[in-house]
This record gives structure tokens, sequence and C-alpha cells, in this order.
């Protein structure tokens, strides 16, 4: 029964590799690991050598394993990020056939072959041969595997406000939580970890006269009690601007099966923030320092302080600083022998130092040269000590070589940095966004003086005593030949930095690309100091002179679901269902998302396919009636004093004429004078107006229209009300569709362009007589609450008249006859009126939005530009939509189709369209080819006006 | 219990007024409050809710929309929004973290009660929420977006109580 500050007397089984092993509750999978004597734990990325575990935090670099199996497999977690619980399932990553025998090791011994950047060097040459070096890489290429079976767990998202956010519960980040929530703010407090501490989990200190870890419990406990919020494992993974946080917490371990959403995604706003996010400790370099069996000392006075596990039967620390010792002492009281202490200075002083000296044989002026392995594992070492040199027979070396704070959230949010020359390192200098760090972070290693600082004034002791002096730089230089790592987890050695150094890759972010420094899933967290500090030395400057490369989110990886929380599948997006749409489902109706609308597509009968039904469906329209359902398109009231004056202004073609009871078609233009959007204008009554625009610009035009209301017109005494859905719509379009309209209203039905009040079914209805199909047409509008009766009786009508229901796709076919111009298609943002055939529309006094804009020179001028022409297929197949019009097929593309339809309408060609060509206007009549690689199409086709079908409009009238 | 009860906002009624217009005395003319931003007061049997810089919501069937626009003159204009919007009322302990699961506002804050009024994002559908007394909201949500919207707030845990109940009381 192991004994710990952070282990609990339950036993807990696991597998590893298809092994049974109990652990502890409160254990980590590595301490699980290590307490059962597993060493060996993975294989490493390129070189495939055998890693054990280096650390004991999100840090660690080198225990990547899967856990979890079926969809809840989650490959590359790290082993010292996952707690513990029944039945976890973990497997090695990297190996083949086994961990302990691992085909992939071959990779070691071609290592010369495959130093850093030979990746790009395989692009010299022919580029056949990158096709088979591609193969090759890309199987040998990564770490696990993902899971091909669908997550089944679900995730959440939730927001919360707060006065004061910390991050970090460690001594310095639990006195600034208790101290801001007990004053009466809105507390927020984050931890990764499972357990409150941070480092007082693993030091054996008392605060306030209690052991460290009961004394963080206790300021938990007061947190709450003040209103504060408290979040275990929960990551702080990205900091954005105006204080907002964004935060994953992880509500059931790796694999486990959840009772709830498995992870929460937290959007934190903030109006303070308080980084107590602590410090890493530095590897050390030398070679063979990935041995399993090397660890950061840190790590291993964690594993035996928290979970009162032994690491290894025979120990030597070696370090480069006074904190390192404190490992010494934790393995000591776990049973290990300390074999060595190796301290890299060569007169340490202070309180902890002397306790060692007392205890172990601590050697000065004393660095590890190599660590030596047998099977893969640490057996012994090799160090200098004062001028000669020393073996020592060792399972566990544990590294100190100093302390980064961390700094990526301070980083994220524009925080600066100051090199401390002292310690040659990076501390926090001024935050941008109303942040401070506090503790560690900000390189204080005493925890009297990090209480202090947090006014928490309470008695500490520590029975060590107090460091002495602060942490000193890093320390890469390697002295004995072999492989000696910086990153561990991408397998990048001293050899590789100074490789990539002679090769002229000199900056930070041309090294870190190069040698993929720092570029793991770690994100270089305990090596990039240290790289960092040889490739200074490689150019002869100072550390700051070196450079860094850009702190990015998240701080540690985070899943795709997460993100997508619990927009997934049917709901990846926000869906808008028409008001008719059950309706449609009854009608079988096969739908189409347009935007974020689904809409019926067609309606085909049994046997038929979609493009067959939607043919069908045009051709009863245009030679009997049918109904379609409009609702989605964008709806207007503007009313008011001066809603002639905003109409004016957004429509550019003539309105003021209008009588009440009367419209027009219109366009809106940008302000740079291009086509923005299209629909109709209609006078409901003297001061009021409707305007209707396309489906996919609704929101475009809402946020237009207040624009030039608010900043343009500077406010005029107009409103703007969106009555989109307001309005339910129904299209009744076909010869016979006037009719069918007089004989449901019981009255003549307005003329074209003309609006009346009416009722269907006993349902108030407004019926406007526009056209889009290039048949007699109306609109209706119907409150959409009371679509229901109205539609059934329009529908029993029309199919009593021999026609029916039809979709968008008969829609488009219909419009593509009649030159329509859609948003989006053929008005595509780069359009003007004369270009798509609609200057002669315009307003010539002007004074709309836009009018100013073509103007212009280069607007004003149509020759050169790219006009709508309508284009019809001379071979008997399909128009391929956004082919290149080419004269001849591989020249330079003179235009594109950007629609295509079957023709509805008796005429030439059994293939129509429309199409962007320049100076289409001065080419009707030639031939070209309609042109798509992609789809390996061409078809030739004849160009002509943008127009199919009863050119004059006669079909508009009665 | 946690529930979602949705009924048809079918009597709303956009009332507009031009920027600077003198709300205390339309206030008098119309013979109702026009609250402050941020705010809705009860009226009759319904409620009118400042959703916007100079826009409001008349909600209830006791609202004369002829009497109401001659009262307004050219001061300012209404304008029916029946059909629109679906009207929720949250009824649970914890609205407030149904509305933080589906939105980027503070609703937890304390200064959030009744009588207030937010108009924001929830479930990436634009939304106004009104707070009423006895820890209940009611959330107006667009027509289109309701399926969307309930289907989100039904993953949550919370349920939908599909009959409203026959008389809707404030």
């Amino acid at each position: 029964m192991r004994h710990g500050s952070g282990v609990r007397a339950g036993k807990v089984p696991f597998t590893f590799n298809g092994q049974a092993y109990w652990g502890q509750e409160g254990d980590t999978l590595a301490a699980a690991l290590l307490a059962n004597g597993v060493k060996v734990v993975a294989r490493s990325f390129k070189y495939h050598r055998p890693r054990g575990i280096m650390a004991a935090g999100v840090e660690e670099p080198c225990a990547l394993v899967t856990v979890g199996d079926g969809g809840r497999r989650e490959p590359n977690t790290r082993a010292t990020d996952v707690f513990l619980y029944p039945g976890l399932v973990a497997t090695s990553q990297n190996a083949w056939p086994s961990l302990s025998f691992d085909i992939g090791a071959i990779n070691g011994r071609l290592s010369g072959l495959i130093p850093a950047g030979f990746y790009y060097k395989t692009f010299f040459g022919p580029p056949s041969r990158w096709m088979l070096y591609e193969r090759v890489i890309r199987r040998a290429a990564g770490l696990g595997k993902a899971p091909v079976e669908p997550d089944p767990d679900g995730y959440c998202h939730r927001a919360a406000f707060a006065d004061v956010l910390i991050v970090g519960a460690g001594p310095a980040g639990l006195a600034a939580a208790c101290v801001a929530a007990e004053s009466g703010a809105r507390v927020i407090l984050l931890e990764q970890d499972a357990l409150p501490g941070g480092s007082l989990l693993a030091h054996a200190v008392s605060i306030d006269g209690v052991p460290g870890a009961e004394w963080a419990r206790g300021m938990v406990d007061r947190i709450r009690a003040a209103g504060g919020r408290v979040l275990f494992r929960t990551t702080a993974t990205g900091y954005w601007d105006d204080n907002f946080i964004t935060a994953v917490e992880r509500l059931a371990e790796p694999g486990q099966v959840p009772s709830g959403p498995v992870q929460c995604l937290w959007k934190l706003r903030c109006e303070r923030v308080i980084l107590a996010t602590g410090a890493l400790e530095r590897p050390l370099v030398f070679a063979g320092n990935d041995l399993p069996g090397v660890m950061l000392a840190s790590a291993a006075q964690t594993y035996a302080a928290r979970y009162g596990v032994a690491p290894g039967q025979r120990a030597v620390v070696a370090t480069s600083h006074d904190a390192g010792y404190r490992a010494a002492f934790a393995l000591a009281d776990v049973g290990v022998a300390i074999v060595a202490v190796l301290d890299t200075r060569s007169d340490p002083v202070g309180p902890l130092v002397h306790a060692a000296r007392s205890r172990f044989p601590v050697h000065t002026d004393a660095r590890v040269l190599s660590a030596r392995g047998r099977k893969g594992v640490l057996v012994g070492l090799e160090a200098a000590i004062g001028g000669g040199r020393q073996t020592f027979a060792a399972d566990l070396l544990a590294m100190s070589g100093g302390m980064s704070p961390v700094l990526h959230l301070h980083r994220q949010a524009g925080g600066a940095l100051v090199h401390d020359p002292v310690r040659d390192a990076y501390l926090p200098g001024e935050g941008r966004q109303n942040h401070v760090c506090v503790g560690a972070a900000t390189g204080e290693g005493d925890l009297a003086t990090i209480l202090s600082d947090a006014l928490c004034r309470v008695p500490v002791e520590d029975p060590l005593g107090a460091a002495g002096a602060a942490w000193p730089g890093p320390v890469w230089r390697q002295e004995a030949r072999g492989k000696a790592f910086v990153d561990f987890q991408h397998d990048v050695t001293t050899a590789d930095l100074a490789l990539a150094q002679r090769e002229g890759f000199v900056s930070s972010e041309h090294v870190k690309r190069y040698t993929t420094l720092g570029m793991g899933t770690d994100q270089g967290k305990t090596g990039a100091m240290v790289a960092l500090a040889q490739m200074a030395d490689l150019r002869g400057v100072a550390l700051p002179e070196a450079g860094l490369t850009t702190f990015r989110p998240p701080y540690t990886p985070v899943t795709m679901a997460a993100f997508a929380g619990t927009m997934r599948g049917d709901h990846a997006g926000p869906i808008r269902r028409l008001p008719l749409a059950a309706m449609h489902e009854a009608l079988g109706a096969q739908w189409v998302p347009a935007g974020v609308w689904m809409r019926p597509r067609a309606y085909p009968a049994p046997g038929e396919t979609i493009g067959e039904a939607s043919v069908r469906e045009a051709r009863m329209v245009r030679n009997r009636v049918g109904i379609v359902d409009v609702s989605s398109l964008a709806k207007f009231e503007i009313a008011g004093p001066d809603a002639l004056a905003l109409v004016l202004a957004v429509c550019a073609t003539p309105v003021s004429k209008l009588a009440v009871g009367r419209g027009r078609y219109t366009v809106m233009l940008r302000e740079d004078g291009m086509v923005m959007d299209d629909g109709t204008v209609w006078r409901v009554a003297h001061d009021r107006w409707l305007v209707t625009s396309s489906t996919g610009g609704a929101a475009r035009m809402a946020r237009h229209w207040t624009y030039v209301r608010d900043v343009l017109l500077d406010g005029a005494r107009a409103a703007v009300v969106d009555v989109g859905e307001r309005w339910a719509g129904i299209a009744l379009a076909g010869p016979s569709a006037c009719r069918v309209l007089t004989g449901l209203i019981n009255a003549a039905a307005p003329a074209h362009m003309g609006l009346v009040d009416a009722t269907i079914a006993g349902v108030p209805v407004r019926v406007l007589a526009a056209s889009y199909s290039g048949e007699r047409a109306f609109e209706i509008h119907v409150a959409a609450h009371r679509v229901g009766p109205v539609w059934q009786a329009l529908h029993a009508a029309v199919v009593e008249a021999g026609g029916g229901v039809y979709g968008l796709d008969a829609m488009d076919h219909l419009r593509v006859e009649k030159g329509h111009v859609v948003i989006g298609a053929e008005a595509d943002g780069r359009t003007t009126p004369a270009d798509l055939g609609m200057g002669g529309m315009l307003r010539k006094a002007g004074g709309f939005v836009g009018w100013q804009g073509l103007m212009r020179p280069a607007l004003s001028e149509t020759a050169g530009r790219r006009h709508l022409v309508g284009i019809t297929a001379l071979d008997d197949e399909p128009l391929p939509e956004g082919a290149m019009l080419v004269m001849q097929i591989g020249e330079e593309p003179q235009g594109h189709v950007t629609t295509a339809a079957p023709r509805i309408a008796a005429g030439e060609g059994a293939w129509i369209g429309l199409a962007l060509l320049t100076d289409g206007v001065a080419r009707h009549g030639e031939i070209m080819v309609a042109w798509s690689p992609v789809r390996d199409k061409a078809v030739r086709v004849w160009v002509g006006p943008p127009m199919f079908h009863d050119p004059e409009g006669v079909r508009y009238r009665d | 219990m946690t529930d979602l009860i949705p009924s048809p906002a079918d009597d709303l009624v956009a009332l507009d007024l031009w920027r600077g217009e003198d709300v205390a005395r339309l206030e008098a003319v119309l013979g109702f409050a026009l609250p402050g931003p941020g705010k809705a007061v009860p009226v009759g049997s319904g409620y009118v809710l400042r959703v916007g810089p100079w826009r409001w919501w008349l909600d209830g069937d006791g609202f004369d929309g002829g009497a109401i626009a001659s009262a307004l003159g050219e001061r300012g204009v209404i304008t029916p929004l029946g059909g629109a919007w679906r009207r929720v009322r949250l009824v649970g302990d914890d609205w407030r973290g149904l509305l933080m699961l589906s939105g980027l506002f503070d609703a937890e804050v304390s200064s959030f009660g009744p009588g207030s009024v937010a108009s924001t994002l929830l479930c990436h559908a634009p939304c106004c929420v009104h707070v009423l007394p006895d820890a209940v909201a009611e959330v107006y949500v667009p027509s289109s977006l309701a399926e969307h919207c309930f289907a989100e707030w039904e993953k949550a845990g919370w349920k939908i109580r599909l009959a409203a109940p026959a008389i809707w009381s404030a």
C-alpha cells in the first residue's frame, strides 16, 4: 500500500498492452506504470528509440499512449495526464510488432540518412521519385492512430463571466483566488490537475500549521464558500482578445464512459486575469538523455511524494540548482538509494545543499556526460567530476537544468517578455489585457514570498529550508559522443540544431521548421529553452538575440469534438425550417441546404430522379400552373416619414412614382457600384414600403438598410423591420395562375407588378403580382402562423388545374430561360448593373448607394468588362456549371458559365445557360467552348442574348 | 422541474420611434410605459419589452394596433410581427445555466433579474430573453430556428412540454 499526498486507499485495475495491472485511486497512468515496474512505455517518433516517463504533468514529451477503444480511443494521450479508472485500457504507440521488439528501431541505425531536414531533401530530383518517398514517409509518419468509429460521447460549451479569473491552483493561484473571492469578486479558478496545490503536492512543507496539500484543500473550501467557482481537470487552452479565455474541462478521463458530456469547452469573459501557471523544469543535455530511467528531478520528486512510487532502486540526482536536491530527499523517503548528487556548480551553498551533504554523497563541478543502457533502459552513467571522470551504476537519473516560467498564456495575451540575465531566462513583462503573472510564473521560487505577494501572510515551514540562489540559465553543452536530445518528442538532437545552423537555417522560426523542434504535441515545453541556448551559442549571440517562436493556442491538445460541442451531425450548423416544412415532407420533398435554410429541391414521383422531377415540374409551370414555397426570401418593411428617402437611397431603380399598390423589380448596389442584391419594391401605403430580396443576402441586407439609414442618412425617420419570418410566401406561376387565383380570392387578380389584399380560405393574404419564372405569376404573402390553410387551398386548386408543386431546381431552370440573375451566381460581387444588362434600369438622376462608384472611369466604360450572355449547347450534353469559356481548349479563359439548365420551353438546343463573358454584348453569334478540365468536359456553345423564352414579356399579361 | 413551454407569439408588434423622440411624452399619449434599455414592463395581460435602441415589442392581445398608430402619428410606426417568433418559457431552477450553455452573455449576474431584457444570440440564433418574476424567463426564438434551438436545449437535459397551458399568464 503506497502513501502519498495524492493517492487514496482503493485499488484500480487497468491494462497496458494487454497486461493487467493494479494501481491506486488518485494515480495517473504514469504513476501506476512506474509502481508496477514498467519503464518502457513508447517508441520515439523518428528513431523508434525506447522511451519511458520523463515528466509528471502535461509537459510530458515521451510517454504518449493510446487510451480507450472504439470511438472513444484517444491516441497521443500523455500517460502523466490521465487518471486511473477501473477498466482503463492503454496501449503503446509507434512500435511494431511489439514495444520490446520494434522493427522501426532500424531507423536508429539509419539515423545518418535521416537527419533533421531530410524530408525537404526528398524534393530534389525527379518528381516521380518523390511519389515513392511520399508513400514511405506517410506510412511512417505520426504516432498514434486516430479512431475511425464515430465518437459516441457528447461535448458541450458553456459561457461564464468573472471579475477575476485565476489560472492555476498552486499556492499563488489559491491565495489570489481566496483573497479575491472573500473580497466579494466573482471568481473562477481553473486547475488542470485533479487536485489543488500544484507544487505543494510534492513538497513536504507546512502552511499555516498544516501540510501543504491540506492547506490547499482548505483554500478551495474557502473560495467556494465565498461564491467562487473552482474547476478541476480544466486547462486554460487559449487567451484571446478582450480577456476572453477558452478552457477545456475534462468531465471524464480519456476512454472513460461518461455519465454526461465527456468534455466541456468553457468560454470565459473576465475583467481581470491572474496567471499562476507556475514553471516547468528543463532537462540536462548529455548523450543518452532519453533512456527510460532518465526523468526530470521534479517528476521523480512528484512520483515519490505525491504517489508514493519509487521510480527506481538506485538513483543519481543531477542538478544545476538548489531545488533539484529536493528530489533526492523525496526519493530517499520511499526507499530509493541515492548513489550520488551531481551539482554542476563548483561551490553551491544554502540550507538545502547543507542538508543534502549530511545524507548523500554530493559532488560539485559535476556534469553527466552520458547515460548507458541495457535492453533499452538505464543501467548507469558516466560523469565528469572536477577534472576527472567517474561512472555510477543506477537505474534512475533525476535531472534538473533549472526552471522555465510557463508564459504561454501571457504571450498569447500579447504580454511582453523580459530577459533576466541572472537566470538567463525569460520572465513576464508588462501585460496588455489587464492580466498579471504571479508566483513561480514570475521566476519567484520562494513559497513564503509567493504567498506574501498574494496578500496571504501565513507562516510557512520548510523542513529542508528555502532554496538559496535563483535558477541558473539553461545548460546544453554536450561533451560526449552519442545522441543528446533537446526535443524528446520529435527526436531532435543537439547535432540536428548544429546541422540546421550549418545549412543556413539560423533564425528560430527556420530552425523550428527545419528540425521540427517544438512542433510536437508538447510544443517543446521542456526543451525549448535548452534549444534556444544552443542556437544562441552557435550563432555567438546572447540568448535574447536568438529569437523566439510564436506562442499559439491551444496550450495543450484539444480534441476537435470539444470545439464542435453540440454542433455535430444534423446539428453541425443551425438549420432554418420553412413554416410549411411538414407539408413539404408529406409531399415527398427532397431537401437541399440553401444557406442555413432547408428548402425543397424537387418532389420526385416514384422512380423519378431529381433531375427528371425538376424538368417535369418546370414544364408543368410553363404549360399549366404550379406553386413553390418562397418563404425564405428576405422581406423588409420600411415605414415612416422618411421611408421614401431611405428606399431611394438603397434601391437603384426609379421608385418615387410608384403608386400605392404598385411595385417593380429593383437592384441594390454596394458603395463601389457592384450589384449587392436584387428583389422587388412595393408601395403598400403612402409611407410604408415592402422590399423583398434574396434569401442568401438577408442578413447582409438587414445590415445595409440600417447602415444607410443611421450612417449615410444620419438617422432618417424610417423604421426598418425585418419581416422575413413574419410573412410566409407562396409563388403561384403558370398560364393558369390567374384563373386559379381569381377562383380562390373571388376577385380580380392584380395586374403585373400590382398588389392587392385579399383572403384565401378565410385567411388574410397579400398578393404581389411578380414573376421570377417568366410566366404570369403571383407571390402570396401570409402571416407565417396562418399559412397552412392557404397552402392547402392553393395546392388543391393547382392540382385541379392540372398542376402541382415545384421545387428549387425547377425554379432555377425557369429563371435561366428568362435570363433572371441570381445573387452569388451571375451577380458575384464583381458585376455592375450594366454588366448584367440592367444599366438602363437605373435612376438617371443618381442619388442611390453605389451611384458615385459607378461614375469611376473604369466602370463607366463597358468595354473590356465581363457581360451577361446566354449560351446554348451545340453538343447534346449538359453544360458544366463553372466551366471556363475559351475559344480553344487550353487557352486563357474569357469568361465562365454561371448557371446551366435544361431547356424547358421549346427552342434550339437541349441545354442552355447564363455566363459572364468579356465584351459579351458584342459577341453574340460566336461559338466557344465551355471547358472544365477538372470534370473532363468540353462542350461547344453558341453565344447569344441572355433570354431564351418570351423576350417581349407577353406571358406576364393576361 | 426543468421544463420548456413553447407558445406562439402571434400578437407580437414592433413599435419604432425616431431617434431623439420624447419618450416620456409619448408614454403619456400611448397610455403605457416604454421601458428603458434592457427592461420590460407589464401592461395589462401583456408586456412591453425594449429590444433595440428605439424599438419596443408589444406582446399581448390587449394592444390596439390601430389606436397606437393613430396616437403615434408621425412620431413612430408599428409593424405586426405575428408568426415571426416563438415564445418559450423556461421553468426550472437552472434556467440561467441553460442560457449559459447556449449563448455568450451573462445570465448569471445578479442584476439580470425580473424585468430585464437581453437581445442576444442563443444557439447561434438571434433571440430575446425576458426575465419574469418567480425565477422564470421567456425566450423569443425566430420561428425558423425554433426546432434547432429546442433540439439543443433538449440535449442539455431540458424537457419540452409541448402542450402549452390554456391560459397564458404572466
